[in-house]
């Protein structure tokens, strides 16, 4: 995953130009304060060395200089802070609170399924995770609520936050609240 | 001293000419003595003075030994443009308010500091108060007295999110969320530097997330916009370490020209003198300024 985020990616892209959509169902495992992405050959006793951290992902991503970035993650423990906490960027006395973990890549938007406290539900109908299944719905067209053929973020942002915590509730007797951050009117589908 | 007439062909510091006049005014305590020097800087002619000035400050109940020797060290060198530039002196006061502020970066469109030492540096007991002393020879450029161009601020405000201005000041609780909003006369781009009450700069905008982008003549600016806000983007007010009040300084500076101030230098060694330093070495004409002040209390 390093190697394709740090080099692949980076090298397709086109500054300016490529729009990149990262999407993500797996697990997600916390090490610390830090949520780390978990591959296939994960160690659980070292997870720092062989999970990939969602830190880790941010930075590569701020570095690429797109056009737009759109990042949607079904994991659990996937929420954009640190135990709630927004990145603190001091200019003291002033400071810069930012909860956008990709706020310097331009036009952005980050979709998680859960906060960094939170576990992610399986939806076992619909065989998806419960944030892809109503984030997919979304897409398809259920979010555009104001029925002009496009779906902005903040559109898709509505449909799962109702959708996602009302089924976890009612199936798992338990909260999940999708965080989404970032460039909220930007389009991310257009029917046109 | 713009009274003084010196024929100027040589390069800096070539020749010194004691001129052995008075010290105008002595706003803190400590020896004075004034040189003119012949300096071209820029392919201009514009006279170097050489000062020496002594700044102090108290160390206080809110105050660190640290943040005393920033205020003695920032106070010498205000005494030292003040007395070669002519700044209008409003108080003795040894902290960084807003109008002090304004005084200085009024200042440096007619002088700045171009080099200093720092000849001594020293705690002394003043009766009950212990006091941080520090004396430097300054080398002040001063500059053409240029005339102020048409660009001006009809409106600048610093508010807590959500309310209304009052006044050119305002009261914060620390962690608050504040919003800058300021209108000119003229197209131009917008800089904002928040200033500590040590003299201490921190650049806000623009910055490593948002461009500065050409303001229409009359329209409003706002920082951070809703846009921006919503993008996951907050301003908030804090305390400097340990005190349990500060008052604070926010400079909003115009300028008709796209500007890169404080680019090459880290966030925490910018003085106050040396952001004059930069504006100074921008026609005056070309940019203009509004000091905002304001308290932030646990």
């Amino acid at each position: 995953m390093t190697s394709y985020f740090k080099t692949h990616l980076k090298n397709r892209v086109q500054p300016g130009i490529s729009d990149v959509f990262i999407f993500y169902s797996g697990h997600g495992v916390p090490e610390g304060n830090e949520a780390y992405f978990a591959p296939y050959d994960l160690d659980p006793g070292d997870i720092k060395n062989t999970g990939y951290a969602v830190k880790e992902l941010y930075a590569q991503l701020n570095d690429i200089r797109a056009k737009g970035i759109t990042v949607a993650i079904d994991a659990c423990f996937s929420g954009t802070s640190d135990n709630g906490v927004p990145i603190i960027k001091s200019a003291s006395p002033v400071f810069f609170e930012i909860s956008n973990p990709l706020l310097k890549a331009k036009n952005s938007v980050v979709f998680t399924s859960s906060t960094a406290k939170q576990i992610s539900s399986w939806y076992d109908k619909k065989q998806h995770g419960l944030f892809t299944y109503y984030f997919l719905q979304g897409l398809k067209g259920m979010a555009d609520i104001n029925k002009d053929g496009e779906i902005t973020a903040g559109e898709l942002e509505k449909h799962i936050l109702k959708n996602v915590s009302e089924q976890a509730r009612i199936l798992r007797s338990r909260e999940q609240t999708p965080e989404v951050t970032g460039f909220k009117d930007k389009v991310l589908i257009r029917y046109k | 001293m713009r009274y003084l007439k010196i024929s100027l062909f040589l390069s800096i510091f070539l020749f010194t000419i004691p001129l052995g006049l008075p010290c105008p005014r002595m706003p803190l305590s400590g020896a004075c003595s004034l040189h003119a020097y012949a300096a071209d800087v820029k392919g201009s002619n514009t006279q170097i003075i050489e000062i020496e000035k002594e700044g102090e400050s108290v160390l206080g109940e809110d105050t660190t030994p640290a943040q005393a020797k920033a205020l003695a060290l920032n106070n010498a060198r205000r005494a030292a443009i003040e007395q070669a530039a002519g700044a209008i002196v409003h108080s003795s006061t040894v902290v960084y308010n807003y109008q002090l502020i304004s005084d200085l970066i009024k200042s440096s469109a007619r002088g700045v500091i171009v080099k200093e030492e720092i000849l001594s540096d020293e705690i002394k007991k003043e009766g009950k108060q212990v006091v941080y002393f520090t004396k430097i020879r300054a080398y002040v450029k001063i500059l053409e007295n240029r005339e102020k161009g048409e660009l001006k601020f009809l409106k600048a405000n610093l508010i807590r999110y959500g309310t209304s201005p009052v006044g050119n000041s305002a009261t914060f609780q620390e962690n608050d969320e504040i919003q800058i909003r300021a209108r000119i006369n003229k197209d131009a781009y917008i800089h904002i530097f928040g200033i500590g009450q040590n003299g201490i700069v921190a650049k806000i905008y623009p910055n490593e997330y948002f461009n500065g982008e050409l303001l229409s003549a009359e329209a409003e600016f706002i920082f951070p916009n809703e846009k921006q806000r919503n993008a996951g983007f907050k301003l908030k007010v804090s305390l400097p370490k340990g005190l349990s009040r500060g008052v604070e300084t926010i400079l909003i500076v115009a300028s008709k020209e796209k500007k890169d101030f404080m680019s090459d230098k880290k966030a925490t060694e910018v003085t106050v003198t040396d952001l004059m330093q930069e504006l100074s070495d921008t026609a005056s004409f070309l940019w203009t300024e509004e000091t905002i002040g304001y308290e932030v209390r646990r």
